[in-house]
């Protein structure tokens, strides 16, 4: 069944698939620029970089060498119109840096040990390994870092930010959204919400510095019974609750606090507002992480339904090309021409991205339908 | 169509970022098509626009030196003198000021307009994130209060310092959301209008705070904080329209 609403998807929005190799020889960064759909990169062991992508018929993908070869560049052009939505699946060596952009667009890198800086609108933006300079910055989309280790720099303006089994440095700011730091082994942290809570469960290193924000969030630190810490909290209109010296102890706002772990170490310092600071024990109440919203497409078992979704937002962009091209066929002149050209971006990659992100929410609701309620 | 020089292709060549047989080739198209040729003509235009915009928005070097030198001095006057009544920013007077002159210009900002103002947010912002991050440093007002002998004084002095330029480059970038606001798609504009409320709401409580009790380090720390936060979701808000034109 499933395949059969795939073939049917896959024929009305004439979905085509570019699949390349070429060598990588002297470039050190591959920059990957799309309007909409996702960006997947993974790495091998070969010194070729492979290109995958799925698009209309109308799109073709670009790849332009730059700068004496230094830099290869990927990003999908139209025949007519314009480019619309398109799935990336990259394979690159380990070691290449990566420059990704997008705007409504989902990225993935998995294992790649060179620099990455992934920015996008409207997407999320998950990375898995990586070594050296990891910069993300998403306006809408949660960001998840697992496994990196090097200077780690996340900012997203509505959206939580979970960064687990990292090291290194790490820097996350996020305007609406949590920071949540599980299992890491950083030397610095400079984190701060303003209206999400903060939450770090690590260790805290030798002559490390960690700083943790919110304004009205709560922060919880969690500590190790092995930690060595000194830890200086304030909150101006919040609380202070800490169980670092056996019992549970509560403060108010309006001072300061001091703790010392282990004989000190490393410097820890919270700051809130409003919200309350809670310095916990391992394994005590409370201490738990927060569970990761995990993407229900990506990691759900159901490769089908991934891809009819996908299909299904191909099928949208595809709509809203045409859509916007009739009409401004339908407009004189130079400025008809600008203004058809206009529609047909905004209402191909708005559609085939809203498309995508309602079916990857339904997706995800019926995956948390019990199947007796489901059937 | 297809046979002209795509636009990308003719930055890379501004940039000098071609080889020499793409360029050759160029060139070689340059010669016989005036469409392309006139539509380089253009993009030099901009390009040169961009150039002249005023370099100041460029934080001089000797900035963050200039600004320790001043904390200190200010520390060891307020030693002497007690405490310095701190310049709360004018909020609210800017935004009137603020959407009055989005009212006197009264017409959307040309794709030039919008690209330089940006380029320019660019220039701004990079250079005050890198004094911020300079050696691992939090914010450079952070760094500012623990330096000064009298934190309550010297502190609100280099807020007051720094308030100039903050009010600058948020006005900038405010003005550049409100003329670029109809390219944003409705829910990205909703979401980053939401975040900005929310940034808004936290500044506002510590400005109020800080009426109360202006020496308070904590506060003066929260509230660089949430400026810097701000200003972070205006940049990318910036460049999610710059993308989007």
């Amino acid at each position: 069944m499933n395949g059969l609403v795939i073939g049917a998807l896959a024929a009305l929005t004439m979905v085509q698939q570019t699949d390349t190799i070429l060598e990588v020889g002297d470039a050190e960064r591959l920059s990957v620029e799309t309007a909409g759909g996702s960006i997947e990169v993974t790495v091998w062991d070969e010194e070729r970089i492979r290109v995958v992508a799925e698009h209309s018929t109308r799109t073709y993908i670009e790849i332009v060498r730059r700068r004496d070869g230094r830099e290869i560049d990927i990003e999908p052009e139209a025949r007519r119109g314009p480019a619309n939505i398109v799935d990336f699946k990259i394979t690159i060596p380990r070691r290449m840096a990566l420059s990704l952009d997008g705007q409504y667009t989902d990225i993935r890198v998995q294992g790649a040990d060179g620099e990455i800086d992934a920015e996008t609108v409207r997407g999320d933006v998950e990375i898995i390994g990586g070594r050296g300079t990891i910069k993300v910055e998403s306006s809408m989309g949660a960001i998840y870092v697992e496994g990196a280790d090097g200077t780690i720099e996340l900012e997203s303006s509505a959206s939580d930010i979970h960064v687990a089994r990292s090291s290194g440095e790490i820097y996350a700011e996020s305007a609406g959204g949590s920071i949540i730091l599980e299992d890491v082994r950083p030397r610095a942290v400079d984190v701060g919400s303003t209206g999400g809570r903060v939450h770090y469960d690590g260790t805290f290193e030798p002559g490390g510095s960690y700083f943790f924000g919110s304004h009205g969030g709560s922060v919880t630190i969690v500590v190790g019974e092995d930690a060595r810490a000194s830890f200086n909290v304030a909150t101006v209109h919040g609380s202070v609750m800490s169980n670092l010296r056996g019992e549970a102890e509560s403060f108010r706002g309006g001072e300061r606090h001091s703790f010392e772990v282990g004989g000190g170490g490393a410097v820890v310092e919270a700051e809130t507002f409003g919200g309350r600071i809670r310095l916990l024990r391992r394994g005590s109440e409370g201490s738990q992480s927060p569970v990761r919203r995990r993407s229900p497409v990506r990691d759900g078992d159901d490769e089908a339904v991934a891809e009819a979704i996908a299909l299904s937002s191909h099928l949208g962009a595809e709509l809203g090309a045409q859509v916007g091209g009739e009409l401004g066929a339908q407009l004189s002149g130079e400025l008809g021409a600008r203004l058809g050209d206009e529609l047909a971006q905004r209402l191909s990659v708005g559609l085939g991205y809203r498309l995508r992100a309602e079916l990857s929410q339904l997706s995800e609701l019926d995956s948390k339908t019990p199947a007796t309620i489901r059937r | 169509m297809s046979d002209h020089i795509s636009r990308e292709r003719m930055h890379e060549a501004m940039d000098g970022a071609l080889s020499s047989s793409e360029r050759a080739r160029i060139e070689s198209h340059l010669a016989t098509c005036d469409v392309c040729r006139n539509e380089l003509a253009r993009l030099s235009e901009v390009v040169a626009d961009l150039r002249a915009l005023p370099r100041s928005a460029t934080p001089p070097d000797d900035l963050w030196s200039g600004i320790r030198a001043r904390v200190r001095a200010a520390g060891q006057e307020a030693a002497g003198e007690g405490a310095t009544v701190l310049e709360l920013p004018a909020r609210a007077a800017t935004d009137v000021a603020a959407r009055e002159r989005s009212a006197v210009r009264g017409v959307r900002l040309t794709v030039v307009q919008l690209a330089a103002a940006a380029a320019a947010v660019a220039l701004i912002t990079a250079g005050t994130m890198k004094l911020a991050m300079d050696a691992g440093a939090p914010a450079s007002l952070e760094v500012a209060i623990e330096d000064a002998a009298a934190p309550g004084g010297a502190a609100a002095r280099a807020v007051s310092f720094e308030e100039g330029r903050y009010v600058d480059m948020i006005d900038e970038l405010e003005q550049i959301l409100v003329e670029g606001r109809t390219v944003l798609a409705p829910e990205t504009l909703v979401t980053i209008e939401a975040s900005l409320s929310t940034v808004d709401a936290a500044i506002d409580e510590i400005e109020t705070a800080l009426t109360q009790d202006p020496a308070s380090d904590l506060l003066l720390r929260l509230l660089t904080t949430h400026r810097n936060t701000k200003l972070g979701v205006l940049q990318r808000a910036a460049g999610a329209i710059q993308t989007e034109i």
